[in-house]
């Protein structure tokens, strides 16, 4: 056989394996199980109705008559009941008992009821999805209130708190599963320095336990202090609750839910400054890359100021007052958003604080909302007998939206007068009042929108027992 | 093609029922051909033409495996030439496959590529051994030129290539780790919790580091059930993913898209204990390939409430169940009364409670039976529902009852000394001698054949020989 013979079949050879060689590889597949529900984001969120079950962790407060006694709220906006398990967990006993919210409904636990401890937490699981679970701390006139945490994670982030003299900051860091978490806890210090106590280092949380951390006791006298807490081994739920003493004017309690990662983006739906109202942003870099944010502050009428730019370093943090911010009115609502510009997440939180001769009093910290969602829920909201309650619905989006709020309870929705089809336009805001006339009652509020909004919930306990402010929690 | 399609009847009927198994879809692939589809290792042209597997690493020298089946299509002549040719096309198809499969460009699943690539080595080997008749008939013949010198760069590239078999066959292990997961995981020790009874161990990873047969779950993810501990030769048979096995592939899916963190419940009802999640093939000090578990999967199970997880080596998570109960178990009344009303294990399961259901019938008496002593209530048994399944207490037989929706409960109105059994069904036993009787029947057949062929050629073979025996 000569070579011209031969070339042929040695050209389709070679020239195939040119073509497969130049075209290159397929990919290579990767499992594809995980599902974006499986992701938990940066904020609790309430599963699809059609999952086999959801859980809801609920880390801070007590179980012995105090001023943190420790309450659940269980809401339930579907048409269909929604059965489930309430664990509690205090000082390292543990007692289940079984719970049942009706359709349209909600259901209040006290831990009182079920156990008697220092220190109290919950798990509650819920058959199915589609509820949302809130934990409100304190008895009697005052309190805080916090959604529960929808997922165990292995870092938490808070961007603020304070250990200054007259302040007290604990965090709850709750282990539900039967296996030891160890954690390290670092703050940042003055300057963005970081402070490691040694004693928070390879800390050890042991199973279905909860441990009380006091902040002050390893970071003293700091008016700020942003925290991470990174599991090296386990998963946990990690809960601040912040105090004061009111011998510098502060007064109040605040509990808030820690992030579980950091975002590129924070919205806030209401906000406000004024005589005696201090409202600022502490933005918190928990990375290794320094973070270049921006501070969009849209106010409900007059001029809109420039966006606030700043740089913060990895592993810092830097506070933004609006008393700072120029063109910002006094006793004009805002709405706010946080973002990176340069890809380098972050965690934002807000504090408003007010003394005289603001009518409320109080200080609350919390954290923004890293998502925009159609549908929120507030499973803990109150009668007005004892607190005014407003809901702030905002809209961060571009493109304008149509808004309603309702009220959950005893199997009905029940719209809310002067809330229904409410039009807004992009970052506008609109507030409710809710509750009035409704006596000492729990209220769980539902929030639909034809759009992406974001909805907070604002107590201002009369009498001046203090002033709370947190995100809903989306349905997804 | 009339010869090829009876031969292929023929061979479908002999391996009859396992053969009716490649028509379930995904079943009989899957215990063929590996659980993962073709194309999902993502090969590019050169590693198909090494046979390296592996999306990374391999070796330099296997290029000459090629290099020396290419010599005959260069040098050789007449038939030689011929089948060369005919064998490289064969090789190229598979590849091609295997190449189309990674590109999604293919109409239906086929077997991996370890599967595929089997028949392009053998003929990449056929065309490695005409090329020495080549160089015997082609080339020593010839003057002395390319050929010569082609031949002598395909001696060494085969030389080379083989250096690496070589390597592993002088030790005898070629390659196999020195150490198993059966020393690493002293948890799974069937001696040590036989007390605790009959229990189950659900395997997951990647295909190739399981030390049994497995299921597919994802691409590049499978699972696997042993039996009381590390897995044993049967275990290494997959068999259908049907039953138990196929519900402990969708509670595994619920706890990976983040539907329920109680995954311990779910596999409760079925008996497993541990969850073994290796990353290798072998503990780490080992030094086998890695092939780590997705994290974002690792972060599900670590946050299900009741799975305890330990590092107990490098390579390996091994998660105990907390929520486990043993395989036959006497339900507590509340649990019975669930068991009872339920038609479907997992939305039962995620609110029952099994961990204070005490084991019985923890006598083992034979492969399918057990004895013990049993209480008045309901007597659970985590096997495939099925009226093979039967109970005797006392001498007098307990009804039998579908257990949420899978398994098997036995309602006791009166307790005493039990037995458990699996009757196997007459259809099997009659099943299973037609089997024989018609390999028996094909035997014979054969038999004849070579009788009557030796027959036929006698003559013609004694003439050959010129009448020597």
């Amino acid at each position: 056989v000569n070579l011209r013979a031969r070339l042929p079949l040695l050209g389709v050879l070679v020239a195939t394996v040119g073509l497969l060689g130049l075209i290159g590889p397929g990919p290579r597949s990767e499992p594809d199980l995980v599902t974006e529900a499986a992701a938990a984001g940066a904020m609790p969120s309430a599963d699809e109705p059609g999952v086999l079950s959801s859980t809801w962790y609920c880390a801070a407060g007590s179980a012995d008559g105090g001023s943190v006694d420790l309450t659940i709220v269980v809401a339930n906006p579907l048409e269909d009941a929604r059965r489930g398990t309430v664990t509690w967990f205090a000082d390292g006993e543990r007692t289940s008992e079984a719970i049942q919210v009706g359709a349209q409904d909600a259901l209040v636990l006290t831990a009182a009821d079920a156990v008697e401890g220092s220190q109290a937490s919950a798990v509650v699981e819920i058959e199915g999805g589609g509820v949302a679970v809130e934990h409100r701390l304190g008895s009697g006139v005052g309190g805080t209130v916090s959604p529960c945490a929808s997922a165990p994670s292995d870092t938490w982030f808070l961007a603020n708190g304070s250990t200054a003299r007259d302040a007290r900051q604990r965090f709850y860091l709750f282990n539900p599963f039967p296996a030891d978490a160890i954690v390290d806890i670092a703050f940042v210090g003055p300057e963005g320095r970081p402070v490691t106590p040694p004693a928070l280092q390879g800390l050890a949380i042991p199973p279905l336990s909860t441990t009380i951390v006091d902040v002050g006791e390893h970071a003293r006298r700091l008016d700020t202090t942003a925290a991470a807490v990174r599991a090296r081994s386990g998963r946990l739920v990690v809960d601040r609750l912040q105090s004061f003493t009111g011998e510098a004017e502060r007064t109040g309690a605040s509990v808030a839910l820690a992030a579980p990662a950091p975002a590129p983006v924070w919205h806030f739906a209401g906000g406000s400054t004024g005589e005696g109202l201090d409202h600022r942003w502490v933005v918190y870099n928990p990375g290794d890359a320094e973070a270049i944010v921006v501070l969009d502050v849209t106010p409900e009428e007059g001029t809109v100021p420039a966006p606030v730019e700043r740089t913060v370093r990895a592993g810092s943090s830097v506070t933004i007052a609006a008393g700072d911010i120029p063109l910002l009115e006094p006793d004009v609502g805002f709405v706010s958003t946080v973002r990176t510009i340069n890809d380098v997440p972050v965690v934002v939180e807000r504090q408003i604080e007010a003394r005289e001769p603001a009518a409320r009093r109080g200080w609350t910290s919390t954290l923004g909302s890293p998502s925009i969602a159609d549908r929120w829920l507030v499973p803990a909201g109150m009668g007005s007998d004892r607190v005014a309650q407003t809901i702030v619905v905002a809209n961060p989006s571009p493109e304008p939206v149509v808004a309603s709020v309702t009220v959950v309870g005893d199997g009905t929705l029940v719209d809310v007068a002067d809330a229904q089809s409410v039009e807004l336009g992009p970052a506008e805001a609109t507030t409710v009042t809710i509750g009035e006339g409704r006596g000492g009652r729990h209220l769980s509020i539902l929030v639909e929108a034809d759009g992406p909004i974001v909805v907070e919930r604002h107590l201002d306990w009369l009498g001046g027992a203090g002033i709370d402010a947190s995100v809903g929690v989306p349905l997804r | 093609l009339k010869l090829a399609v009876v031969a292929s009847a023929v061979a479908a009927a002999l391996h009859l029922p396992w053969a009716l198994d490649l028509f379930v879809p995904g079943a009989g692939w899957q215990a063929m051909g590996g659980v993962d589809p073709t194309g999902a290792e993502g090969l590019g042209i050169g590693q198909l033409l090494r046979f390296q597997t592996e999306a990374s690493g391999g070796l330099l020298l296997a290029w000459g495996i090629p290099v020396a089946a290419a010599l005959p299509l260069l040098v050789g002549s007449g038939w030689r030439f011929a089948w060369a040719g005919r064998l490289w096309f064969v090789a190229l198809s598979c590849w091609t496959l295997v190449w189309l499969a990674g590109h999604d460009a293919l109409p239906a699943s086929l077997p991996g590529a370890t599967f595929l690539l089997v028949p392009a080595s053998a003929a990449l080997a056929l065309a490695v051994a005409i090329g020495v008749s080549s160089v015997e008939q082609d080339v020593r013949t010839g003057p002395l030129g390319a050929r010569q010198v082609l031949s002598a760069v395909a001696t060494l590239a085969l030389v080379l290539a083989l250096l690496p078999t070589l390597g592993g066959a002088l030790n005898g292990r070629w390659g196999t780790p020195t150490t198993d997961f059966d020393r690493a995981i002293t948890a799974l020790d069937a001696d040590g919790r036989g007390s605790q009874g009959a229990f189950r161990v659900l395997w997951l990873g990647h295909p190739d580091v399981l030390p049994l047969g497995s299921h597919r779950l994802a691409d590049g993810l499978s699972y696997g059930i042993s039996s009381n501990g590390s897995p044993r030769l049967l275990e290494l048979w997959p068999g259908r993913a049907d039953g138990g096995q196929a519900l402990a592939g969708d509670a595994l899916r619920l706890a990976a898209g983040g539907e329920t963190q109680r995954l311990g419940r779910l596999l409760a009802p079925l008996g497993i204990r541990f969850v073994v999640v290796p990353e290798r093939a072998a503990p780490e000090r080992a030094g086998t390939p890695p092939r780590p578990f997705p994290p974002e999967l690792r972060r599900s199970f670590d946050a299900q409430l009741d799975l305890r997880g330990s590092d107990v080596d490098p390579a390996v998570v091994l998660y105990e169940n907390a929520a486990w109960a043993p395989t036959r178990i006497q339900l507590t009344d509340g649990a019975a009364e669930t068991v009872a009303r339920a038609n479907s294990l997992f939305g039962p399961a995620i609110g029952l409670d099994l961990t204070q259901a005490e084991a019985v019938l923890t006598r083992r008496t034979g492969r399918l039976r057990h004895e013990g002593e049993v209480d008045v209530g309901v007597v659970y048994v985590a096997e495939s529902a099925s009226g093979g399944w039967r109970l005797e207490v006392d001498g007098r037989e307990v009804p039998r009852l579908d257990a949420l929706g899978w398994a098997n409960a036995f309602e006791v109105e009166e307790g005493g000394s039990a037995t458990l059994r699996y009757e196997t069904s007459p259809i099997r036993w009659l099943a299973i001698g037609a089997q024989v009787l018609l390999w028996a029947a094909v035997l014979a057949w054969c038999a004849g054949r070579r009788v009557l062929l030796g027959r036929v050629l006698a003559p013609v073979r004694s003439r050959r020989s010129g009448g020597r025996p």
